[in-house]
């Protein structure tokens, strides 16, 4: 035999071989399917990462927590379980035939500090997770951050990049240069449109009442639609099915209870309740606060002065600062019922009310050294907001590889405004009489299918349907110069139905390589507008090490409610919802993200661009006038988005944070608006810097940390006056307004602290205990500035944020 | 790592303590006009002027004596020269500029940086002025009183002037005293010779007996106004929550450019006497 006759035969016998083994690996699969749990409290966790160790072969489990593993190995291996604020599970799966089911429990980080072994840890707050833009929030571990008296999903959500921090008077998201009606808020499955308690510093969910928190901050998938910017997916706990859980917890400001019943071992009933007590008792540190916040004990009436003329210094206006008060609350029940080993019924309900009181009393500001007075009106100025809400779902498994969940859902938002103020005005053509009366509801009612087929190890294909039926109503009632008259001189009442049908297939190892793509459509269809809506979705990640991948994301993006803000700028600018129609077109939006991540067990470094085109959106101005029998006037434009964020994480260990960076530029076009010239958006913050840290201290302590820098938002001011004679001779004096948002209000800061202990027994109470301070430093950042131009000298009010406030938190579990 | 951690975290909020910037009410000024073309009549009322800081006490606009001012009519650029007599006013001081109806105007300002400009087209004259009663009759009445005596006048006539206004197009009526030797008929009324109405939409407009103080011959102007002016005028009201400015035609600018166009009557007033107790 010649050589080149070995070598060809050697070569065909290694060409069989390697065949033959590929061909029996392949066929020696087998599929593996569980549960992923609470160790502790029995519920399931659902966006749980699965993968066999030693490869990056794993799955999700779903909102039940149940997992599939299509096509794993035959051989014996080791099955991890990952949940962010959880330590990682490991269970040995032998070879052979396929296993039971397998139920992984997963031990709290908080209980395994108190001594119970753990192979590895996961990250303790946040876990940015492999699809481009997608972050895991772990509520339970919230409340080691600092807080000011109550640990919150959206403050926490605020300490990412590309989340504005810096809203003390709003806890709503404004991601990526967006706004937060441009964010699908879900609570088990209910739309949420008002999500903000006490001023805006806490969010309207309750903690103790939510499981898991997905949060897409672009280039979100198919499933989800009708909001452009991002989406905040919120699974509520459902309770242990065993043991009876009772919690509750007590700060300065409010307190809270939660209480889980098991039903027969097959389900739990779970109610959470909180409230603040500022209108029954009035702590002492409470009541430093209300006067902080009412301005009655560090009120400062400063003159202004700019300008010199004629020898003497015009005091040209002068300030003071208000904050208002607040009581909320909100109430959460789940029941949760395994009718079958493959039917989960539950039932969720949800309630959150806040009254806030924005009055002021009149006062009279001397100026030392001079017989000049300005005496400021009494005002009324109180909201009501509130959200209403229930959900029924029943998901059932068809086979191990097709689920499905079938979902009913109702939500209810009301807001009612309420405001009148009477003041002597020497300006003729300034008037004086000020009052409004607002109300907006909107009832969302939808009906929806999900279903997941996973094909097998390649292909995780997503199928389902939604319609839904939104009623919205907003009057507006405003005595003005131009009306006199009570009666509302904007009333809108409108209903629309959506329906809409999406499939996405995610496809991992694409031909092959180390792709994974996730390709989906969605469409929508639209009465109101009589209009179909196409949007595509794609996204894709590609493992170019074992510890870096590069990542991007695509999407079209509409919206059919729109949150429109009311400027006022002498009072602070409010808004209402609508929905889109034939006049207010459906908003639209175009995503694009590009980036990359280096990881390894204990670091995170992460680099994600975002581009964001939008157009149909939408203003209104009661300022701006199109004719001069105008009340008010909608104006539609466009806008763009863009920036890149970076994250330094580090995920475990003693001490653990991450410290991010956001350089943005949000702008907006309004052909009718600022001589149609671009203006960046309110919105709009070039720097932000967050720096998190949370320090195990040893004996169950813990110190955390948060420090927040924003280079100032835009504002639009009154800049001048000027003065117009008419034909007739009179003569009519005039305030002229900037520029929209040219100018900048101071930069924010703030730094937050926060201590606390957990101690308590397995199987018996666990406390934790702490103190926080929200605004260390006392820095004074200014919201936005208010304007009377009817006194003289003119009276600017700084509206400010919280100053420096401690509290004091107790909460205590029981089971 | 946590030294360093630790280290760098205070000094980066000591420089970022210095990030601050804190305007109360910024300042900034624009330029205000106020421009109007009468047809068939010179161009001398273009006033340019300043708005002032909101901490000011005047109520009157500072005005611009040093603009760079032009009118630009089919192609050509015809610029203004500044009035010494009027500070802030704009006059044309060739003969080669006339405005006609029809004409379209541009104008532009330039002052100190800023660029103002503005456009409004000459409207057509009103048609078919006319005027109910050609001679007003008045009657003054010396009327005794508690303490004395007091001065009645009553007019006599109701004057009513018309045109033609399918449209509900906007017209103004000027009234003006234009008799040198006149008798005054109101010693203490605060109206001037000239009397400017309020703009209408209407096709008729009824004089108002008190806004004649003098005998004699008086001329009365029907104007046709631009959809400018009207909404200025409509506009003229601010309410200060909203701020809401009047509509203007100004571009990069505050105030008002328009063009006017009339058509003139004519009437007297005459009066007679008497003594009541």
């Amino acid at each position: 035999m010649n050589v080149f006759t070995r070598l060809s035969v050697r070569t065909l016998v290694l060409l069989s071989t390697l065949t033959l083994g590929i061909t029996t690996l392949y066929s020696q699969t087998r599929t593996i399917q569980g549960v992923v749990k609470d160790a502790q409290s029995g519920e399931r966790l659902p966006n749980a990462t699965l993968m066999i160790k030693g490869t990056k072969v794993g799955a999700k489990s779903n909102l039940e927590g149940f997992f599939v593993l299509p096509n794993a190995p035959d051989s014996q291996f080791v099955l991890e379980a990952r949940f962010v604020g959880y330590g990682v599970e490991e269970v040995k799966i032998p070879s052979g035939q396929k296993p039971e089911d397998i139920v992984l429990e997963l031990t709290t980080q908080d209980v395994l500090l108190q001594g119970v072994t753990v192979f590895a840890e996961e990250a303790t707050v946040l876990k940015t997770e492999s699809e481009p833009s997608l972050s895991t929030i772990s509520p339970r571990q919230l409340l080691t951050l600092p807080n000011v008296g109550q640990p919150d999903i959206f403050r926490s959500m605020q300490l990412l990049p590309g989340v504005s921090g810096t809203n003390d008077r709003e806890s709503g998201l404004y991601v990526r240069g967006g706004t937060p009606d441009q964010n699908l808020i879900l609570f088990d499955g209910m739309t949420v449109y008002h999500v903000d308690h006490f001023f805006g510093f806490f969010s309207a969910f309750n903690p103790d009442a939510v499981k898991d928190v997905q949060f897409y901050k672009g280039g979100y998938p198919a499933e989800y639609g009708g909001r452009l910017s991002s989406v905040v997916d919120m699974t509520g706990k459902a309770g242990d099915p065993n043991n009876l859980h009772i919690g509750a917890g007590l700060n300065l400001l409010s307190g809270d209870v939660n209480v889980g019943i098991p039903l027969f071992g097959q389900g739990s009933f779970l109610v959470a309740f909180r409230r603040s007590y500022s209108d029954i008792i009035q702590s002492s540190a409470y009541t430093s606060l209300y006067d902080f916040l009412t301005g009655s004990s560090s009120s400062t009436s400063s003159p202004r002065g700019f300008g010199v003329g004629e020898g003497r210094q015009r005091f040209s206006g002068f300030s003071t600062q208000s904050t208002p008060t607040e009581i909320f609350h909100d109430l959460n029940s789940k029941l949760t019922y395994n009718l079958t080993s493959h039917d989960i019924v539950s039932a969720s309900f949800y309630n959150s009310i806040d009254n806030l009181d924005n009055s002021q009393q009149g006062s009279t500001l001397a100026f030392p050294g001079s017989n000049l007075q300005v005496t400021t009106p009494p005002t009324t100025d109180i909201t009501q907001q509130g959200n209403l809400g229930a959900s029924a779902k029943w998901f059932h498994q068809w086979t191990d590889r097709l689920y499905s969940n079938i979902l009913v859902a109702t939500a209810k938002y009301t807001s009612d405004y309420d405001y009148d103020v009477n003041r002597t005005n020497p300006n003729a053509a300034t008037q004086n009489q000020q009052s409004t009366d607002e109300q907006n509801i909107i009832n969302d009612n939808s009906f929806r299918i999900d279903n997941q087929w996973i094909l097998d190890n390649i292909h995780d294909v997503s199928f389902g349907t939604e319609v839904s039926r939104t009623d919205a109503a907003y009057s507006l009632a405003a005595t003005t110069v131009f009306n006199q008259s009570q009666a509302p001189f904007l009333d809108s009442r409108e209903q629309a139905m959506q329906t809409a049908v999406y499939v996405q297939d995610k496809w991992s190892r694409f031909a092959g390589t180390l792709l994974d793509l996730t390709l989906g459509l969605r469409t929508t269809a639209y009465t109101l507008t009589s209009q179909t809506f196409w949007e595509p979705r794609f996204s894709w990640r590609y493992l170019l090490t074992e510890n870096v991948s590069l990542k991007g994301a695509y999407g079209v993006y509409h919206q059919f409610v729109n949150r429109i803000i009311n400027q006022d700028l002498s009072q602070g600018s409010r808004d209402f919802w609508v929905l889109s129609d034939n006049s207010l077109q459906p908003g639209g939006a175009i995503h694009y993200i590009l980036g990359g991540t280096w990881e390894n067990q204990g670091y995170l470094f992460d680099v994600e661009g975002y581009y964001k085109s939008l157009d149909n959106l939408v203003e209104f101005s009661q300022r701006f006038r199109i004719t001069a029998d105008d009340l008010y006037s909608f104006y539609s434009g466009s806008g763009t988005s863009r920036g890149v964020e970076l994250l330094l994480q580090k995920k475990q260990g003693t001490l653990n944070g991450w410290i991010s960076y956001t350089l943005g530029r949000a702008e907006n076009v309004f052909p009718e608006l600022n001589n149609g010239n671009p203006f960046p958006a309110d919105q709009d913050q070039t720097h932000e810097l967050k720096i998190v840290g949370n320090l195990a201290l040893g004996d169950n302590w813990t110190a955390s940390s948060t420090f927040i820098f924003g280079s100032g938002t835009p504002y639009t001011s009154p800049v001048s006056q000027y003065a117009i004679q008419l034909l007739d001779g009179s003569n009519n004096l005039y305030t002229h307004v900037s520029d929209m948002n040219a100018y900048r209000l101071p930069s924010y800061q703030r730094l937050d602290a926060s201590i606390s202990k957990r101690f308590g027994e397995e199987n018996s109470s666990h406390w934790l205990v702490g103190v926080s301070a929200f605004n260390l430093l006392n820095h004074t950042n200014i919201a936005y500035y208010q304007y009377d131009l009817s006194t003289d000298p003119i009276h600017v009010t700084e509206v400010t944020g919280l100053g420096f406030t401690p509290t004091i938190f107790v909460q205590v579990d029981f089971q | 790592m946590k030294k360093l951690v630790l280290f760098t975290l205070p000094l980066i909020m000591v420089l970022l303590q210095g990030c601050n910037n804190n305007p109360v009410i910024p300042e900034a000024t624009q330029i205000v006009l106020r421009g109007y073309l009468y047809a068939n009549e010179p161009v001398q009322d273009i006033e340019v002027m300043s708005s002032f800081p909101l901490g000011s006490s005047d109520s009157t606009n500072p005005p611009i004596t040093t603009a760079t001012v032009a009118l630009l009519k089919s192609g050509n650029s015809y610029p203004l020269s500044p009035d010494t007599a009027r500070p802030g006013y704009y006059y044309y001081q060739g003969t080669g500029l006339t405005v006609n109806v029809g004409d379209m105007f541009n104008i532009e300002v330039d002052y100190n940086g800023q660029s103002v400009t503005a456009a409004t087209v000459v409207p057509p004259k009103p048609q078919n002025v006319a005027l109910s009663v050609s001679n007003l009759h008045f009657r003054i009445d010396t009327i005794q009183v508690r303490f004395g005596t007091r001065i009645s006048v009553t007019g006599l006539d109701t004057a009513i002037v018309t045109w033609d206004n399918p449209d509900g197009q906007y017209f103004y009526v000027v009234t003006e005293s234009i008799d040198s030797t006149a008798q005054l008929l109101r010693p203490d009324s605060s109206f001037t010779r000239r009397f400017t109405s309020q703009p209408t939409n209407e096709n008729s407009y009824r004089i108002n007996n008190n806004s004649i103080l003098y005998t004699g011959k008086h001329v009365l102007k029907v104007y046709r106004v631009n959809k400018e002016y009207a909404d200025l005028y409509r506009s003229r009201q601010q309410d200060s929550r909203e701020l809401n400015e009047p509509l203007t035609n100004v571009k990069g600018g505050l105030g008002i450019f328009s063009a006017f166009a009339s058509d003139s009557l004519y009437f007297t007033v005459s009066l007679d006497s008497s003594t009541s107790e």
